[in-house]
Order: C-alpha cells, then structure tokens, then sequence
C-alpha cells in the first residue's frame, strides 16, 4: 500500500503541475529550454524523452521549483508553484535528482526518514508517526530487507528503491524522477519502470525523464519529446509520439519504429551501419 | 547505530569528563588538593592566605572552562564545515581557517604597535580582525567550491592549504617587523594554549562560543539533507544557498573567536567528529551534541596530558597537532576517500 492509500482522502487528485510555454537559459542567449508545455496530472505516468542535451532535466528542474522559468509559468493547484512556500511545496511534489551522491554514509531507513523533512518542526525530530511512514514506504518497495544496510554499499537497483522510498516518505502527489533507470541493468531498469506505473495506478502523478525510450512506451500513459533545439516535438501517448518522422526530427538522425516483441508497444531504435 | 550503543557512548564520554575535569582542575606543577581548597573557602581565607583556592580559582579552573569551550566549539565547527562543503575533511584547521583567524588577530596587534586604529582600542580588535581575516578565507574555499561543479576534496584541501600558507607568510612577515618582546609572546600564542589567567577570556570564548554552537546544533537536521544531497534537501523545502551561507558566517565566527582567545589549535575540528561518527554514525542531530561535549573534553584531556606527560607547560597546539597529524593521514590514505566528492 502506498501512504496515501492507506490514508484515503489525504491525496487530491485535482492536484495538476502545469507548464505553460517555459523556457529557460542558464546562459543568457543561449536557450536550454524553449517554449516548453507539459502537464502533470496525479495517476498519470509521463514519460520526458529526447536526446542528449535537449533540456529534459531542466523541465524537471523548472518543475519542481528548483529553477524559475526566465518566461512562462508553472502552476501547482492553480497557484504559481514559486509562490508556495517550499516546505508546502515539498509536501506535494517530490523530486528524484540524477546520480545522488551521499557526502556521509546513512543507513537505508536513515535514507528514507530524510524525506519526512517537510513535516518535522524546527529541531527535526522524527515522531513515531513519521517512522511508521518510512516503514511503510521501505515495504511498499520492497526494501525493508535493507533497513539497516549502508546506503553505500547497496546496489544500483536497491538504492534507487531506497530513494523512492524516500520521496513516497514525503508523501507527495506528485513525485518527478531524473533518470532513475541510467546506471542500471535491463532486468533492474524494468523492475523500476513497473514500481513507478504501480504507484501511478494507485494515484500518485509521476513525470520521468528517461533514455529508455522502449520501456517509457511500455509503461508510461504519455510521453513528451524534447528535441535538441530544446522544443517540444510532440506530446501525446506513447504510440502518438513514436513515430519514425516525429523520433527522426526531434533526435536529428535515422530512428526506425517497430513493435515490441511481446509488450507490442512501440520500439525505438537507432539506424546505422551495424556489425 | 543502535540507541543503546549511543547512550552508552555519551555515558562513558561523561564519566570521562568528569574525571578529565578533575585531573584539570587538581593535577599540573602544583598538585591542589580539592580538601585543602576546601578548608580555605570554609575559613574564608584571604587570597594570600589560601594558596590552594587561589590557584584553583585564578589558574585552574579558568584554564579547564576555556578548554573545555575551546574544544566544544572547534569540534562543532568542524561537524558544520563538514556538511556546508560535503566533505568530511574539511576542519577550521585544514581549510586554513585557524591560520587566517590568527593572522588576523595577530594583525590586530601589530596595528596597535604602529599606533594605528587608536579610536578603537577599546574594541575588541583581535576577535574582530580574526573574524574578518577567517571569513575571507572560507568565502574564498567556498568560492572555489561552488566556482567548479565537480570540484573534489582534493581541490578543496589543496586551496584550503594553500590559503592556510598564504596566512602563515602573513604572519611570518608580522613576526619580522614584530618588537621583540611582542615576537615572545606572539611565538607562544601561536603554538596554541589554554594557559590563561583569570575569567576574562573564559567569558570572551563563552558569550562567542555557545550562541554559535547552538545556533549551529539546531541546524542538524539541515546538515543531513545537505549532506546527502544538494538537490534534494532544496526539493524539500531548505534554502540551500541561505544554509550555506549563514554556516559559512557562524563557523567563521566560531572559529574567530576560538583562535583569538587561545591560538590556532589544529585538528580537534576533524579528529571529534570522526571519532564521533564511528559511535553514533552520521546523522548530525546526534553527531553534533556529542562532537561538542566529546571536543571539550579531548581539548581538556590534552591540555592534562601536555601538562603531565611533557615537560613544562607544553602548547596544547603540539598536543593536538601530534595527536590529529596521523589520524588525518591515515583518513587521507584510506581507500574510502576517492569515493568523496563535493
């Protein structure tokens, strides 16, 4: 059980992140970001995809309020999401960033109790509550086995199921993940995919920028392409979006479309003189 | 770690401090005999008349108060360096901090020997030179940090070093053009000591100290979200920009008035909380309380040892520096450290 469900009525499932025509530059003159639209929605799985370079975490950046937008407007609820206060904020919209990098060495359950940090007071405390939440959150993902292990020492697969471990223990409706699947292998990387669609089918709105083209077409509701001219291609379900001329434009090469061999969702590749 | 592991660490590190408390107060070249004090407070002797009392309250116990401050803040700053550059080797001492602050106090002084600033003798000259010199080379440790992305541990010591030098040939120069019976005691403070008289330092230390150790205990919770990830803890609502900033200003403040009372003591910053973290793990809302109380005492145990072990009145400096010198090195050359980066 996700914390929500076990706490119906608590997650509202109007609760829509909004982008209207964003753009950004961490450069001035020098767009990392134009124009962009998406939407959010709790029980929805996106998918952002495109190449390299293309502004896919910048999206996720401007979505979670890490940045501001140097044009348009990201709304959360119907408010502009820079005028929640940020420990609100955090108490709806989680944030996975790419590649965490621990500075000092905490346990797993230590891992998943940081992310009750928008609900402790000053001193930050932890109350019985709050660790009956990590706990719940390390079962839903099947990491209670890991409690008392060094976050260090865990796999690849296992530490990125001990940080959404963390961001479910937040209790966010909606949570944004930055390439949860890079450093994995094909068996872990699909284990993640089917965690992220189980919580979204039990409510909670997920966006996810990914490479993985193929697996976000077999578990995603919708995908959002960004090209490298940092426009949005195209938006739509995955079968919308993956077609040969659209993936062709938006990663400025020769991509053939197929079926999946057995999820029979679109498959993506890229052409080439092969071996 | 387990809670029962925890409490019996902080009970052991109290009984600790109560012994190393006594040894302070009673053991050194004189041996004060707690009754013979005793006797004299009951009979209401004059200072002259109570040689016991009078080098307990005038020597001993201002020394014992002002390492036991000195140490609790060294180690809380180190704890809180620690996590605003997410690097565990970061100390007041290894980021060139203890050397900038002595510069600057002991620029304070070369100041009022050329006549200069005359207005403000009364001011505090020294804390306040030392908090300006120390300040200026955190911001420019941090400046480098923030300047490159993927700036490691190594380019961050290496600056720190680096500036640690640049104040140490400051100072060298101060020395050259010090007077000669400043240059006695300027060599002597340098070498870092707890050998006060009297309680004007110990207060000094206490009013500057504790605020800023409090100020940055309650920070802990900060420090953990910090120290696990930057973009996280501001996904989860903390201004990291303002955390670092406000840290960088009170550990430089901390650090400031440390060295300006009792000289540029290295390495309590960095051998506490290691030690520290070993018996609660990293979580800061423990590891700092007990690096604070397990710094005071460690700072207070040394200052015993130099007293007792060495001859003379040895710099406690020495003490710390023989001590935390090897413990460094060995942190530098275990393999854990290519895994640490900012």
């Amino acid at each position: 059980m996700t914390p929500s469900a076990a706490q119906p009525g608590v997650r509202d499932m109007a609760m829509l992140l909004s982008a209207q025509a964003v753009s950004y530059a961490y450069t001035p003159g020098v767009a990392a970001l134009a124009g962009a639209d998406i939407q959010i929605a709790p029980g929805c799985m996106t998918g952002i995809v495109g190449p390299n370079g293309s502004g896919k975490s910048t999206l996720l950046r401007l979505l979670c309020g890490l940045l501001a937008p140097d044009s348009g407007t990201i709304t959360l609820d119907g408010k502009a999401l820079a005028r929640i206060a940020p420990r609100s904020r955090a108490q709806i919209l989680g944030y996975l960033p790419q590649a965490v990098q621990p500075a000092f060495s905490l346990t797993a359950f230590e891992t998943v109790c940081l992310g009750r940090y928008p609900y402790t007071g000053a001193l930050g405390s932890l109350r019985e509550t709050d660790l009956d939440i990590a706990r719940r959150c390390m079962a839903d993902t099947q990491t209670s086995d890991l409690r008392d292990r060094d976050f260090s020492t865990l796999s690849g697969g296992e530490r990125q199921r001990v940080l959404i471990a963390g961001s479910l223990a937040q209790e966010p409706n909606l949570l944004l993940l930055d390439e949860p699947t890079a450093a994995l292998d094909l068996h872990h990387a699909r284990e993640v995919f089917a965690l992220m669609r189980r919580l979204a089918d039990e409510g909670l709105g997920i966006a996810v920028v990914t490479h993985d083209l193929n697996l976000a077409a077999q578990y995603c509701d919708a995908l959002t392409l960004i090209g490298g001219d940092h426009r949005v291609h195209a938006a739509g379900s995955p079968a919308e979006v993956m077609t040969e001329s659209t993936l062709g434009a938006a990663y400025a090469s020769t991509i053939r479309v197929g079926k999946h061999p057995f999820a029979g969702t679109p498959f993506a590749a890229a052409d080439g003189a092969s071996r | 770690m387990s809670r029962a592991r925890v409490t019996l660490f902080t009970t052991a590190l109290l009984v600790a401090g109560v012994l190393v408390v006594l040894a302070s107060i009673t053991l050194g070249t004189e041996r004060v005999s707690l009754y013979t004090a005793w006797d004299e407070w009951q009979r209401g002797a004059d200072w002259a008349d109570a040689p016991a009392l009078s080098v307990l309250l005038k020597l001993r116990l201002p020394r014992t108060l002002a390492s036991l401050l000195a140490g609790a803040g060294l180690a809380v700053a180190g704890c809180a360096f620690q996590a605003l550059l997410r690097n565990p080797l970061a100390t007041p001492y290894t980021l060139g901090v203890s050397s900038a602050a002595a510069l600057g106090a002991w620029s304070a002084f070369i100041v009022a020997d050329f006549g200069w600033l005359v207005w403000a003798e009364h001011l505090p000259m020294g804390q306040i030179f030392a908090f300006v010199f120390a300040g200026a080379d955190v911001l420019l440790v941090w400046m480098l940090a923030a300047r490159s992305a993927r700036s490691s541990p190594t380019l961050l010591l290496l600056a720190g070093v680096t500036l640690g030098m640049l104040a140490n040939s400051g100072i060298m120069f101060s020395r050259y053009i010090a007077s000669p019976t400043r240059l006695v005691v300027m060599d002597r403070w340098l070498m870092g000591g707890v050998d006060i008289i009297g309680y004007g330092p110990v207060l000094a230390l206490f009013f500057g100290v504790v605020p800023c150790m409090a100020v940055l205990i309650l920070l802990a919770g900060r420090f953990d979200q910090l120290g696990f990830s930057r973009d996280l803890a501001e996904s989860r609502g903390i201004n990291v920009a303002r955390l670092q900033w406000f840290t960088f200003l009170v550990g430089s403040l901390l650090t400031a008035v440390v060295v300006a009372q009792v000289g540029p003591i290295g390495f309590i910053g960095l051998v506490v909380p290691h030690a520290v973290r070993a018996f609660t793990g990293p979580g800061h809302r423990r590891l700092m309380p007990i690096s604070m109380l397990a710094g005071g005492i460690f700072l207070c145990a040394c200052d015993v040892a130099a007293r007792l072990l060495l001859p003379g009145e040895t710099p406690i400096g020495i003490v710390t520096t023989l001590i935390g010198a090897p413990f460094f090195l060995y942190l530098l050359l275990r393999r854990k450290f290519t895994d640490w980066e900012y």
